[in-house]
């Protein structure tokens, strides 16, 4: 063959192969969308992360990786906060399919940065810095129900539950960044946006809840129909949401109860209790979310044998606050035991009696009775106060005849008890005695004992200031001016 | 230069003892420098202390290289290594080598006992007669070499190291005989034999000078003949080269603007406070970075390239000097460079203004919308992250003090309580102070600050004093009324001076003309100050009048006008750390309170206020309180809050002097990277005049690499201080899957690593010192933090700089010199 020829073969041929990759790129991409493959169906595609990822040839990509998680500890050793966290974000930029890693920043962020810082304004700062990093996380990782549930778990654990929960949960009401407080609501499918973290926690919680059971509906029903099962070398585990995991699905119940507790008391820095048809509505619904975890069927770990069959039985766990059928023949023994177990584990009936007895009208009342009682003892104004109280403890006590789970709870003997032993304060100021059979004397003794208070009611921690009934503060935070109510009871 | 002090005071008990003092005194201060140019391991503080490290050091290459060329040309010419028996007494003493640190590894293990020949060990016996065989062997090769190849010059040389030997010798001896050889015990009894191997330790440092002469003198010859003119069309040829075969500089700026104009692909945007912070380290990072791969790329492939094109002929053959070669392409390559760092300069500075002024303004904006809306708290917390992100967009100078401690008791302290803070050993401590007790925080300023660090019976001083003429102007109030003291108290001393006993005439005459010369200049400058006082009073009662009136421009005119007249407020930066015991009552911040005390004239001012932690707290005194201080302050800081602690170190407060120009400093960062390229191009250049360039190309980046990232590595390398021994100890370790800590159990593996790692890491240490310390000529952490760089840096910078860049660029010279360039 002579030169040109050699030429002309070698042009067809390249043109050729160039020609055959377009049928193939497109069959790869099929393939790729049919088994949940590709980047697009994991999630964002980043093109900074691509840039990177491109650039480090790779290889070099979990050197690199290394090289700054060192770095980051340094950074964390010497307070170089700014620098740990864009640290932190290349890491995530090189390798965003390895979960741990947003994971384990994102709780350090909110929870070891935040707790270094000393003024709640930018403890705040890193924890939503925390919260927005894992969210990140879930944009590139959409299958994952674990940083799902961990975007939940700091909204609701690090916001509701930390020694500064209540300018927290403030600073979070009246943050303008909308998009920091919307989450796509389980049963119309839409975004909302709410200024309290419990129901953003309740909203992460429903939908991490929600992919695991699309995920193992996926599993067992598949998304075509000749879909084979994936074998991956080295699967990331999946931690949450496991079919014995039962803790994980009482979370959405748990974060819904603990907004509407949040509701009824000053839980929130300078903004009033709520009560009416508000909070009877909102304990409805926490009702409701625990019936819907109640009625949800789980699968005994054991193995019974049974006419010669091994058999799982099933188990409602409900079935255990409903005693006609709980002791009846309908249910196994073993059915019994784990209904029991499970229910006693997740406190299952205490909650549940808890939302019963705190949606009825007389709970919201005797409720708002003691909120305002307990504002008018802290100003002083002990006629008020003394009104208040009494009315209130007689109409708890009448709503509490039908919930005996609920009114043999200790915390709620110690929330009862505390509105006592006051009255019994104003009474004897007065110059009068408490009654003999007045409801709820015998918590006196124990209430007596107990000097600790609510740390989630800024009325009990910081008492009747500017700054806690929403005027607007005349006196910086920490100057000697401010005006100190008597501490203690 | 405190040890010099010591030094000196040695040698004055010394010579208290010798009553003719007079001509000894002489002597000794010739011995004193020969033993300070001669020790490699005694370096006083300073700028002397850095030039004689840098001589010594030299000289010692010089020495090795010499001797090392020499040697070379001896082997190849069969001059020694030929057969005769001191050749093999020679080998065999070179085989001893491994044999005596077998027996010492050995002993170290307890594998064996320690032997001992007479007062001396068996190892060291072996050692000093290895010595002896090699060191005549070199002799021998030497004198032979030299006598047949040599030019009288290097005969010279050789007479002079002899020379040199001697010299050292007679040091060791007559500092052994005055009793001032360096011991490790105090008052140990010396003998002739230590000061004869003292000597000898210094002589071969005097050896190395005698060589840097030789050296110094073949390079004055290639330094009178060089030409401007000539260095200048190398250096546009290298500028024309990089453009046109590589087009170096316009792909790093246009992967620097690319790289600008994505920041937000790799960039997740920080937290509004510190974004100036990140934003600027990373800037000189990518331009650091990127002007460094250009110049590692372009500087070691100049040179071979031309070597192996062969068109390296055109060049020599032309009357240019071999060291015009380097140095004019390192002209070349710099003028290169400084064009990019001027322009990606600009460019960063106007993307910073842009962004981070952008990022203020909407702070700013958000916090009066926060403001309106009565959220007390978000307001606060916005106006603090505006201004602590202002504050890091400065150049500050700060005035710093010397921090000692009072603890709960009372009793003064170096130190503070230590709560349990993990600390890098990089920055400086950090300690506490308790809440609701005595326990304070001192700085102290002036210029004779006792160091708290130093012992209570030898107190040492330290200069903190601060400059009243920068905070309080001479034409001000504040400053004349600083002037007016200032010349009273010179007054009240030269009383006291005066009051004394037996004081000559003339000294009394000058005394009583001193008083009334300056009772009379305190007149005058009352009289000056008090018009000054008067005048601003008049100024601010007519402002406060037009105000009232409802003239606001003549107001503020006459307002301006009288703020001309006064001194600006003192400002006093601190930024500390808090560490609460408890929570205390939730949102509210822990106090501290200021004590600022004029130790002159009493003056003084207390403050209490919040601090608020990793945010720069600002405290503002008045200008008063410095006036008659003599540059002399004291400022107490006490935690008020019960159960809670206040943290600090030595940097975390400071008097303000002047914000400074955010730009100018910018461009002093950038300056840091100049020098980083000024001395790699050095290294490119070396390598590429004796390597070919993939190697050159490597030889460079592996500097780059060690000078930049593993620098504090090799200082402990080079210490020997690195847990887990040298590289074969640690070769064991890391296939035996064994930590750094655990004992290795005695086996022959163990012993012949641990031997072989003994030969080898004193040889590997030395190199060490070649690495360029490239971290240190980074100055973009303080650009970041929002500090200035002093002209003292730049300078000690430049310094260390040169001290790499000369010595490789003249290695470099030789080697082109001594080498045939055909490829």
């Amino acid at each position: 063959m002579t030169n040109n020829q050699k030429k002309i073969l070698y042009g067809l041929l390249i043109v050729l192969l160039f020609g055959a990759m377009f049928p193939y790129t497109a069959w790869l991409a099929e393939e790729k969308k049919n088994r949940d493959l590709g980047e697009a169906a994991l999630g964002q595609i980043d093109t900074g992360s691509f840039m990177m990822k491109l650039f480090l040839l790779g290889g070099f990509r979990g050197i690199v990786a290394n090289y700054l998680w060192l770095r980051a500890e340094e950074n964390k050793r010497d307070h170089d906060w700014d620098r740990l966290k864009s640290n932190v974000d290349f890491i995530t930029k090189l390798q965003p399919h390895f979960l741990s890693i947003w994971t384990f920043q994102s709780w350090n962020l909110a929870y070891n940065v935040a707790v270094e810082w000393d003024a709640p304004e930018d403890k705040y700062e890193w924890i939503k810095q925390g919260i927005q990093f894992v969210q990140r996380g879930v944009d590139h990782n959409r299958n994952s129900p674990d940083l799902v549930y961990d975007t939940a778990w700091i909204y609701y654990h690090k916001l509701g539950f930390s020694d500064e929960s209540i300018i927290l949960r403030r600073l979070f009401r009246d943050d303008e960044d909308e998009r920091f407080k919307t989450y796509r609501d389980p049963v119309t499918g839409i975004n909302v946006i709410k200024h309290d973290n419990f129901q953003l926690g309740y909203g992460w919680f429903s939908r991490s809840v929600d992919l695991v059971d699309a995920g193992a509906n996926r599993l067992t029903e598949g998304t075509a129909e000749n879909v084979q099962q994936i074998q991956y070398v080295d699967p990331s585990p999946q931690r949450k949401g496991r079919p014995d995991d039962i803790a994980f699905r009482t979370m959405p119940a748990l974060a819904q109860t603990h907004y509407a507790i949040g509701l009824e008391k000053m839980s929130t820095l300078g903004v009033e209790a709520t009560f009416g048809e508000v909070a009877k509505n909102e304990w409805a619904r926490a009702l409701a979310e625990w019936v819907k975890f109640g009625v949800r069927t789980f699968v005994a770990p054991n193995v019974i044998i049974r006419d010669g069959k091994e058999v799982r039985d099933v188990i409602t766990i409900d079935d255990r606050t409903n005693p006609e059928k709980f002791f009846s023949k309908e249910l196994t023994d073993n059915q019994r035991y784990w209904s029991d177990r499970w229910a006693s584990q997740t406190n299952y009936p205490y909650w549940k009696e808890r939302c019963e007895a705190e949606a009825t009208p007389k709970g919201v009342e005797a409720r708002q009775l003691f909120y305002e009682g307990t504002k008018a003892y802290k100003t002083a104004d002990f006629d008020q106060a003394a009104a208040k109280f009494k009315e209130g403890l007689l109409i708890w006590k009448d709503n509490l005849k039908d919930f005996p789970v609920y009114r043999e709870d200790d915390m709620n003997k110690k929330d009862t008890g505390l509105i006592v032993m006051r009255y019994e304060r104003i009474l004897l100021q007065q110059g009068e005695k408490l009654p003999e059979n007045f409801p709820f004397k015998g918590l006196l003794a124990e209430a007596k004992a107990d000097p600790t208070r609510d740390p989630f009611d800024a009325i009990e921690m910081l008492g009747v200031t500017p700054e806690t009934i929403g005027k607007p503060g005349t006196s910086a935070p920490g100057s000697p001016t401010q005006t100190q109510p008597p501490g203690g009871h | 230069m405190s040890s010099h002090l010591v030094q000196i005071l040695l040698w004055a008990q010394a010579s208290g003892a010798a009553p003719a003092a007079q001509n000894f005194s002489r002597w000794r201060k010739v011995l004193f420098w020969l033993f300070l140019y001669g020790e490699p391991a005694f370096t006083p503080e300073g700028l002397l202390g850095g030039w004689l490290l840098w001589i010594r050091g030299i000289s010692l290459l010089c020495f090795v290289c010499w001797v090392g060329a020499w040697i070379v040309t001896a082997i190849k010419e069969r001059c020694v290594a030929r057969g005769g028996w001191f050749d093999y007494v020679g080998l065999a003493a070179v085989l001893t080598i491994p044999v005596t640190m077998l027996i010492r590894t050995l002993e170290a293990s307890k594998q064996m006992p320690v032997y001992a020949v007479g007062p001396l060990l068996l190892t060291s016996l072996l050692s000093y007669l290895v010595l002896l065989v090699i060191a005549f062997w070199i002799e021998l090769g030497l004198w032979r070499t030299i006598l047949r190849f040599g030019k009288r010059a290097d005969v010279l040389v050789l007479v002079g190291m002899h020379l040199a030997i001697f010299l050292g010798l007679a040091v060791g001896v007559l500092m052994q005989r005055s009793d001032l050889l360096p011991t490790f015990v105090p008052n140990q009894r010396t003998t002739l034999g230590d000061g004869l191997v003292y000597g000898l330790r210094l002589s071969v440092t005097y050896m190395g000078y005698a060589i840097l002469a030789r050296i110094f003198a073949l390079l004055i010859g290639e330094l009178l003949a060089m030409r401007s003119r000539r260095i200048y069309s190398i250096a546009q040829l290298s500028v024309h080269e990089a453009n046109r075969r590589m087009w170096a500089p316009w792909v790093v700026l246009i992967v620097f603007a690319l790289v600008l104009a994505f920041t937000h692909w790799f960039l997740q945007p920080p937290r509004a406070a510190e974004m100036g912070r990140l934003y600027v380290a990373t800037l000189i990072l990518v331009c650091s970075l990127l002007l460094t791969v250009m110049v590692t790329i372009l500087t070691p492939l100049s040179l071979p390239t031309d070597i192996q094109q062969q068109t390296i002929y055109t060049v020599v053959s032309k009357p240019v000097r071999r060291l015009e070669l380097i140095w004019g392409r390192m002209v070349g390559f710099m003028a290169l460079v400084t064009v990019l760092i001027a322009i990606f300069g600009a460019i960063s500075l106007g993307y910073l203004w842009r962004t981070v002024y952008d990022t203020i303004t909407r702070t700013e904006a958000a916090a009066v919308k926060a403001k309106n809306e009565n959220r007390t708290r978000d307001f606060a917390q916005l106006m603090e992250q505006a201004d602590q992100l202002r504050s890091r967009m400065a150049a500050r100078v700060p005035v710093k003090g010397s921090l000692s401690f009072l603890d709960s008791r009372g009793t003064p302290h170096a130190m503070g309580i230590d709560v349990g803070m993990e600390q890098s050993t990089m920055r400086e401590p950090r300690s506490h102070i308790e809440g609701a007790t005595p326990a304070a925080a001192i700085w102290s300023f002036g210029s004779r600050v006792v160091d708290p660090f130093s012992p209570a019976n030898r107190p040492k001083f330290i200069n903190r004093k601060i400059p009243v003429q920068s905070f309080l102007p001479p034409s001000s109030v504040e400053g004349l009324l600083d002037r007016m003291l200032e010349v009273q108290f010179q007054i009240v001393a030269d009383e006291r001076a005066r009051a004394q006993a037996d004081l000559t005439s003339g000294e009394i005459t000058r005394l009583e003309g001193g008083i009334t010369r300056n009772r009379a200049l305190v007149e005058k400058i009352r009289a000056e100050y008090e018009a000054m006082r008067q005048r601003a009073d008049d100024l601010e009662a007519q402002a406060a009048a037009a105000e009232a009136a409802g003239k606001l421009d003549d107001a503020r005119s006459l307002f301006r006008q009288y703020r001309a007249l006064h001194a600006d407020p003192i400002t006093i930066e601190m930024t500390f750390n808090v560490y609460r015991t408890t929570k205390g009552k939730v949102g509210e911040p822990v106090l501290a309170e200021m004590q600022v005390s004029n130790p002159h004239t009493g003056k003084e001012e207390i403050s209490i206020f919040p601090i608020k932690e990793y945010y720069t707290n600002r405290r503002v005194i008045k200008p008063e309180t410095l006036a008659g201080s003599l540059g002399d302050l004291r400022i107490e800081v006490r935690c008020v809050s019960p159960t809670q602690y206040l943290g600090m170190a030595e940097s975390d407060l400071y008097l303000l002097s002047s914000q400074g120009n955010f730009g100018e400093n910018y461009m002093k960062g950038l300056f840091g990277v100049w020098l980083q390229a000024m001395v790699l191009t050095a290294i490119g250049v070396f390598a590429g005049t004796f390597l070919s360039w993939p190697v050159a190309l490597l030889t460079t980046v592996v500097f780059f690499f060690a000078g930049q990232l593993a620098y504090s590595f090799l200082i402990d390398f080079s210490r020997q201080s690195i847990v887990g021994g040298g590289p074969f100890e640690s070769l064991i370790r890391l296939l035996g899957h064994e930590n750094q800590l655990s004992e290795l159990a005695p086996t022959a593996g163990v012993i012949v690593a641990k031997t072989l790692d003994s030969l080898l890491m004193p040889v590997m240490s030395m190199f060490v010192y070649v690495v360029p310390n490239f971290q240190a000529l980074d100055v973009s952490n303080t650009v970041a933090d929002g500090f200035a760089v002093g002209w003292s840096t730049m300078l000690s910078n430049t310094l260390l700089a040169l001290a790499y860049t000369l010595p490789f660029s003249i290695v470099g010279y030789f080697i082109l010199r001594n080498r045939e360039v055909a490829a």
